[in-house]
């Protein structure tokens, strides 16, 4: 399929076979990208052996442009809306449309086995495209987090591919019309390895078809769904032999009904929904398993997670809510020493709701940056911190790569503001962070601190400030350092239009900027300032909209800025508005 | 783009203009400061920009605020420019126009500022933290199953034998164990 020259090229004594067989070895998109800046040959050589690409933002460049270099991807990731859109911060109209994609992938690129769309709007129609033009070969089908489309869609892709391996549907807007399109997969598809629509709220499907699936797909390995009564998948878990993860369910009958429950022997990452006290011993069997803990949406509290983590000594991923407490980050600090990824989300805000000892402070972290020196990533949201906490994660936590924390607005005094000192621990004892969000409030770090943040952030290459500094000069400071921040996410922070366009200009790895909340200038033109070539600049202006708790709030106005190759958007809904069009 | 000059500032407080023309980069410089003579200030105030801000007085008011207590309506009586106009308006809406007319002249305070509500500016404590939505989803879900059971257990409250039912909030399980 390759187009080769009959003539034997040569690049630097070398014949171009030499190469191309090397290449096959270079996965990494960086160190790529550094062999095709070599020479135009090798840069030819590079776009005809790419497989796969992720675009960081869809709108960087054409899918045309995309296709032109790299004619035999066999893989492509592309993201939409702004990680805030999880968050319910951006309009559901944005954009993000993977219509002109699926167009052109159904065109030319033939080669092309995997697909996934995070963040983007999908329509039946492109579904229905996809389906018919790459039915035959498509084996990833992921739609992460997308909306737009509904159950016909997914029926259209159950039926045309059947060598479908993984279908991801997770936490996707899914228009739900019936339980057809899984009924297909179960009829057509003996290939399949992963089945996810966690978190979708689609339930008119049937157990049966489950079954059909776990017997038909031998090489089932994970399947995560929604909230379907676990008494009856007793067929499903009978069957799938293969599976490692499972993930969904809920339990709407006596605990003691699910005791005699039998799982798969290769089970080991689990999470089982609006699973309580009650029925928590159903997993104590192969607790000394578990590789991963999904606890999100259990219904456990802080006595429960002690009992449950105390049993788990080969944890290396666990997720859950504030309500493991202190006291459950203790446990969870000396009981599993091989943890890698943690995160702790945030509770219910009503304290009726969650167990009173539902708070983890720096008793919490300490604990953890203690206990679990194979730490990778965490995120927490924190009622309370000290320094001293942050420096002992700084101390021992050297393998850490994506740190992430939220101070809790609930408690009127913390322990120990500024952060500053504490936070430059942090990122200099942890030197391998790559990730890095903070989330304070005002008072919690100051301009001083925000300078120390670019100082020592050498390999970071995306930040998230929220609340941080009190005014421009700590973000001139910050951005006089961070010499490998490509992305950076900006919140409630004090800043001036003229300060972040200088920013924008001293950041010199940037390629993407978005910020909520900034003081705005008289002409509200300041901002022009970062104005160049092949940089767009747009705002969502302020709006009025109905949050996810049924109040309407205020949204105040976004700035959203990035490279790229493609010129200004030509899909603008009226929600969005380009910063050029508005200087004319 | 239009600049004003400093006696009459274009300011386009209840965002009528980011509809129509986003063109036009308007911007609202409000302080909190003690409402001094009414006539006084009004006089300074661009006619066009008084005009709409009461004319859509009524209509913002009460898309701005769901808990609105009714309020008396009262004559409110505008000198400008040697015209008299009488709008009927409550004194909650008096006493935003009066605000409004003040900010009109008022010196930018930028340290102090505890409104500044530009085109994209708004002050960091208005910011509210938001959830993300699959957890938003899940505690919506075990809210709805909490009051169902809560009503569920008040009426077998003495009801002897087997229940069958989901308890998972603290108070329920403690209570349950008494009895």
């Amino acid at each position: 399929m390759e187009d080769r020259n009959a003539t034997n090229h040569r690049v630097h004594g070398m014949s171009d076979v030499v190469f191309e067989c090397v290449l096959a070895y270079i996965h990494d998109s960086r160190d790529r990208q550094s062999v095709s800046l070599v020479c135009r040959r090798l840069y030819e050589l590079e776009s005809q052996t790419r497989k796969h690409v992720t675009m960081a933002l869809c709108y960087t460049a054409t899918p045309k442009q995309l296709r032109r270099r790299f004619p035999f991807l066999e893989s492509v990731k592309l993201k939409g809306k702004p990680r805030a859109a999880m968050y319910n911060l951006i309009p559901e109209d944005w954009g993000g449309f993977a219509t002109p994609w699926v167009e052109e992938i159904s065109k030319s690129l033939s080669c092309l086995k995997a697909v996934h769309l995070r963040r983007m709007i999908v329509r039946d129609e492109d579904l229905e495209l996809l389906g018919r033009e790459r039915g035959h070969v498509l084996q990833v089908l992921k739609l992460d987090k997308c909306s737009g489309f509904s159950t016909d869609g997914l029926a259209h892709i159950s039926r045309s591919c059947r060598n479908l391996k993984v279908l991801f549907l997770e936490e996707s807007q899914v228009i739900e019309k019936d339980g057809e399109w899984l009924h297909e997969l179960a009829m057509n598809n003996t290939q399949l390895e992963t089945l996810n629509f966690y978190m979708t709220d689609l339930s008119l499907v049937s157990s049966k078809d489950l079954e059909l699936i776990a017997k038909s797909c031998k090489s089932l390995a994970s399947v995560k769904i929604g909230d379907c009564e676990i008494l009856d998948l007793v067929g499903f878990f009978r069957f799938a032999g293969s599976l490692e993860e499972f993930c969904g369910g809920c339990f709407n009958n006596h605990a003691e009904h699910y005791a005699s429950l039998a799982y798969p022997k290769g089970l080991c990452r689990l999470g089982l929904n609006f699973m309580s006290t009650n029925e928590m011993p159903i997993v104590y069997p192969f607790a000394s398993r578990l590789k991963k803990l999904d606890l999100l949406y259990a219904l456990l509290d802080t006595e429960d997670h002690c009992t449950l983590l105390q049993r788990c000594p080969n944890l290396e991923v666990l997720e859950t809510r504030n309500v493991i407490g202190d006291r459950g980050m203790e446990v969870l600090a000396c009981s599993c020493k091989k943890l890698k990824r943690l995160r702790i989300e945030r509770g219910a805000d009503e304290q009726e709701m969650e167990d009173e000892e539902g708070v983890v402070s720096q008793r919490g972290l300490t604990a953890i940056a203690q206990g679990c020196l194979d730490l990778e990533y965490i995120a927490v949201y924190v009622s309370d911190i000290t320094n001293a906490a942050l420096e002992s994660m700084g101390t021992n936590l050297k393998k850490l790569c994506d740190f992430r924390m939220v101070l809790l607005d609930r408690e009127e005094v913390i322990t120990d503001l500024p952060l500053d000192n504490g936070i430059r621990s942090l990122l200099s004892g942890c030197n391998q962070l790559r990730r890095f969000a903070l989330y304070l409030r005002p008072g919690g770090l100051t301009d001083v601190g925000l300078t120390y943040i670019g100082q020592h952030s050498e390999n970071i290459r995306w930040m998230l400030l929220g609340y941080l500094g009190e005014s421009d000069s700590g973000l001139l400071g910050f951005s006089r350092g961070c010499p490998s921040l490509q992305k950076l996410e900006v919140r409630g922070c004090c800043f001036s239009e003229k300060a972040l366009a200088m920013a924008v200009l001293q950041l010199r790895s940037l390629r993407y900027l978005w910020v909520q909340g900034y003081r705005g200038s008289n002409t509200g033109f300041d901002l022009l300032a970062m104005a160049r070539p092949f940089w767009n600049i747009e705002i969502i202006p302020p709006r009025k909209a109905v949050s996810g708790e049924g109040i309407e709030i205020e949204h105040p106005a976004h700035i959203l800025a990035y490279y790229s190759l493609a010129g200004p958007r030509t899909d603008f809904p009226p929600s969005v508005i380009p910063l050029n069009y508005i200087a004319q | 783009m239009s600049e004003s000059s400093s006696s009459a500032v274009e300011i386009d407080f209840f965002r009528l203009s980011r509809e129509s023309s986003p063109k036009k980069l308007s911007h609202r410089r409000g302080t909190i400061e003690s409402v001094a003579n009414i006539q006084g200030v009004i006089s300074k105030i661009n006619p066009e920009l008084l005009k709409t801000a009461i004319a859509s007085a009524n209509t913002s008011f009460v898309a701005n605020k769901p808990v609105h207590i009714a309020a008396t309506v009262a004559p409110m009586t505008v000198f400008f420019n040697g015209t008299i106009s009488v709008f009927d308006v409550t004194p909650n809406q008096a006493e935003s126009i009066m605000k409004l007319a003040e900010g009109a002249n008022s010196v930018v305070k930028p340290e102090i500022q505890q409104q500044n509500q530009t085109i994209g500016g708004v002050l960091r404590n208005d910011l509210p933290m938001s959830r993300k939505r699959s957890l938003r989803r899940f505690l919506e879900k075990r809210k709805e199953r909490s009051v169902f059971d809560n009503q569920i257990l008040d009426s077998f409250k003495y009801a002897r034998g087997y229940i069958s039912i989901r308890v998972f909030t603290r108070k329920h399980i403690l209570a349950l164990k008494k009895d």
